[in-house]
């Protein structure tokens, strides 16, 4: 991905019943950039996965997060910032795996790091996936 | 939107179950309450009717997969039928079509 792009920031509160409309969301703006109805069902799959493993951690006490999506011309990004201790524990479980084979297989990126706190990183380049 | 019916033309004393909506973190607790309540002890086998489930998140895929750990003891199955392609293929990718009975037609 390069280029110029546009930024949206959207503030969440760490509820589940928010994760149906991030859904509705992320679908409503990768679909501006040109992807195919089956790219844009894994994009909205990821980042609901990624949304969830957020909400279901009870590890600090923060009542909202953020995500950071990047819109190019030829991909997407979004960023997730999170507590270290909720990305140290952010695939425990049957569930846990199951997200991260989920969000490897369906993501052109996908990475975790961390500093004063973390960030995890999710693309997908358009690719052949072009609608129409 | 989420709905669990459970469809009383299972053969052989199969639970048969007709899923709908979307199971997603927000409707998992009531699936998973109501699916355990239905497997109870583990002693009948349990058939998923899926063709109105439009998604499945990695939380229901736990659930399920806790299913059929309780049924498996008793030595009984979980029969998964007529997923859509979109839900295939996260069977695909965390292996559960191969833990998993998948059928088309019921």
């Amino acid at each position: 991905m390069s280029g110029n792009f546009d930024e949206i920031i959207i503030n969440l509160p760490k509820k589940a019943e928010y994760v149906g409309f991030i859904r509705l969301a992320v679908s409503g703006l990768v679909s501006k950039i040109g992807f195919d109805i089956d790219t844009v069902e894994d994009i909205k799959v990821v980042v609901s996965e990624i949304c969830t493993r957020i909400v279901s951690s009870d590890c600090d006490s923060s009542e909202y997060y953020d995500i950071r999506f990047k819109l190019y011309n030829n991909g997407f990004q979004a960023f997730f910032k999170v507590p270290n201790c909720l990305a140290e524990n952010l695939f425990d479980g049957d569930s846990g795996e199951f997200a991260k084979a989920i969000i490897s297989s369906l993501t052109d990126e996908f990475s975790i790091t961390c500093n004063d706190g973390c960030i995890i990183t999710i693309g997908k380049n358009l690719g052949d996936s072009v609608d129409g | 939107m989420f709905e669990m019916k459970v469809d009383n033309h299972g053969e052989n004393g199969k639970v048969r179950i007709i899923l709908s909506g979307e199971i997603d973190i927000s409707t998992a607790p009531e699936f998973k309450t109501r699916l355990y309540e239905l497997i109870g002890d583990g002693t009948k086998d349990i058939e998923l009717i899926c063709d109105r489930l439009s998604y499945i998140d990695s939380t229901g895929l736990g659930i399920l997969v806790g299913a059929l750990k309780r049924v498996k003891n008793h030595e009984n199955n979980v029969y998964i039928y007529r997923l859509r392609d979109n839900i295939k293929k996260l069977f695909r990718i965390t292996g559960l079509d191969k833990v998993f009975i998948l059928e088309e037609a019921v």
